[in-house]
């Protein structure tokens, strides 16, 4: 055990991938502020009913909270951009909590597992690719800070998971079922959209894709970290993810989770021909 | 500022993990699931109706909307929306999706109901909000629910 902490603690590795990941965190940075901004237009929240989780005292002003969005929209470009990234993304990351503890009506799932990747990610050298200015630092650089960026993608998927395995709607089908029965009032009830959601609004068909998705979740927690398991974990999660980004409003989690995969990709060649081997092989012959 | 030594890594990571964990399993106590990362929990709708309690009898304020004399005997025009902006609570007389689940919706609905009695200074009449809320968790039929804001001072 002292020796896998020692191991995650001083690992070093090839540092190039987060700075993809740092720009596509940084995108999902820019449409967040984005969306604050145009939501400001319409109105400064704490004019009308909020709930914070913080005093009343320390929710900002209409000034003070326009000024935090124009903040966090700045900090957004300097992280895609590469300039003083890493700041920024802590920046980002803190600025971020902040609002949500101001208005726990505004609190989304999705949201705060952005802010905690642009904390975690702040800590990685994630600014030595993908940048506008000079490269700077060795491609090589410490890694632990991206590793308990990807235990943080194994813990929501944990507690996602959990949450459903342990409640008795979830795994009889019946809270998928009604999704789909509410769905399907939405739509105008012909085309092959329709009758795809009508072949699944049946208990059997919605009891069975219920465990499905459990089991998904469930296996992806531990999936995504043993070598024998990433490629398919990595392949099953972007289905996984893109099907729930296809049937529902997630405002950017697809995306997001998406681009924190990129951190399980290593350059383990034998996954990869494995992978390469699974789509050329050819049937075998009895 | 960002780059941790040996020692610091081990106590930051520590503390993330035992947070993150803490916040997870707290989730559960709460009637609104914040940061437990909880996806989907439900799929259940309401239809909030809204009504407020003039001279000892209910009157419903339909749509949300609503007219009552101030101190002075000025007849005013009140609209719950002028206060509640989130898309589910401000949907009157209609049923719609229960983000997040029931619970957190109905804690959202009381603290809305005390926060708009709380806002209309101008309503000399009005004793108090009341909403009743019919639910419908998971597609097990409509239940029907009453919430009430606290009482407010007329004339």
């Amino acid at each position: 055990m002292l020796l896998l902490l020692r191991r995650w603690r001083d690992e070093q590795g090839d540092v190039t991938v987060l700075g993809a990941v740092r720009v596509a965190l940084g995108v999902l940075l820019l449409a967040n502020a984005l969306r604050a901004a145009a939501e400001l237009r319409l109105g400064y929240f704490g004019d009308a009913f909020h709930w914070p989780l913080l005093p009343e005292a320390l929710v900002p002003s209409r000034q003070v909270y326009s000024a935090l969005v124009l903040g966090q929209l700045v900090l957004a470009v300097l992280v895609v951009v590469g300039v003083r990234a890493r700041d920024a993304l802590l920046a980002s990351a803190l600025l971020g909590t902040y609002v949500l503890l101001c208005d726990r009506l505004e609190y989304h799932h999705n949201r705060w597992a952005l802010f905690c990747y642009a904390g975690l990610l702040a800590f990685a050298p994630c600014d030595r690719s993908f940048h506008l200015t000079r490269s700077r630092g060795s491609r090589v650089g410490p890694l632990w800070a991206a590793r308990l960026a990807q235990l943080q993608v194994s813990l929501i998927y944990l507690a996602s998971g959990g949450a459903k395995l342990l409640d008795p709607d979830w795994r009889s089908g019946r809270v998928l079922l009604e999704r789909f029965h509410l769905y399907a009032q939405t739509l105008d009830g012909s085309g092959i959209h329709a009758w795809l959601v009508a072949q699944v609004s049946r208990p059997d068909v919605a009891a069975l894709l219920a465990a499905l998705a459990i089991g998904t979740e469930l296996f992806l927690a531990v999936g995504l970290w043993s070598r024998r398991t990433r490629v398919f974990a990595l392949g099953w999660g972007i289905l996984f993810h893109l099907a729930i980004e296809a049937t529902s409003h997630v405002e950017g989690f697809t995306w997001l989770t998406l681009a924190v995969y990129a951190l399980f990709l290593t350059p383990d060649m034998r996954a990869w021909k494995f992978l390469a081997a699974t789509f050329t092989r050819s049937p075998k012959a009895n | 500022m960002v780059d941790l030594g040996p020692r610091a890594r081990v106590a930051f990571a520590a503390c993330w993990i035992v947070g993150q964990a803490t916040l997870v399993l707290a989730a559960a106590t709460r009637a609104d699931p914040v940061f437990g990362f909880r996806m989907f929990p439900e799929a259940s709708t309401l239809e909030i109706h809204l009504s407020r309690e003039v001279g000892g009898r209910m009157v419903p304020a339909v749509g949300g909307e609503w007219s009552a004399r101030d101190a002075e005997g000025q007849l005013r025009h009140f609209s719950w929306h002028d206060r509640v902006r989130d898309p589910v609570l401000s949907s009157i007389d209609a049923r719609v999706f229960a983000s997040y689940g029931v619970d957190a919706q109905l804690a959202r609905l009381q603290r809305a109901l005390d926060d708009v009695a709380d806002h209309v200074p101008e309503d000399g009449e009005t004793v108090r909000l009341q909403a009743d809320v019919l639910v419908n968790t998971n597609g097990r039929g409509a239940v029907a629910r009453t919430l009430e804001s606290h009482a407010r001072p007329v004339r």
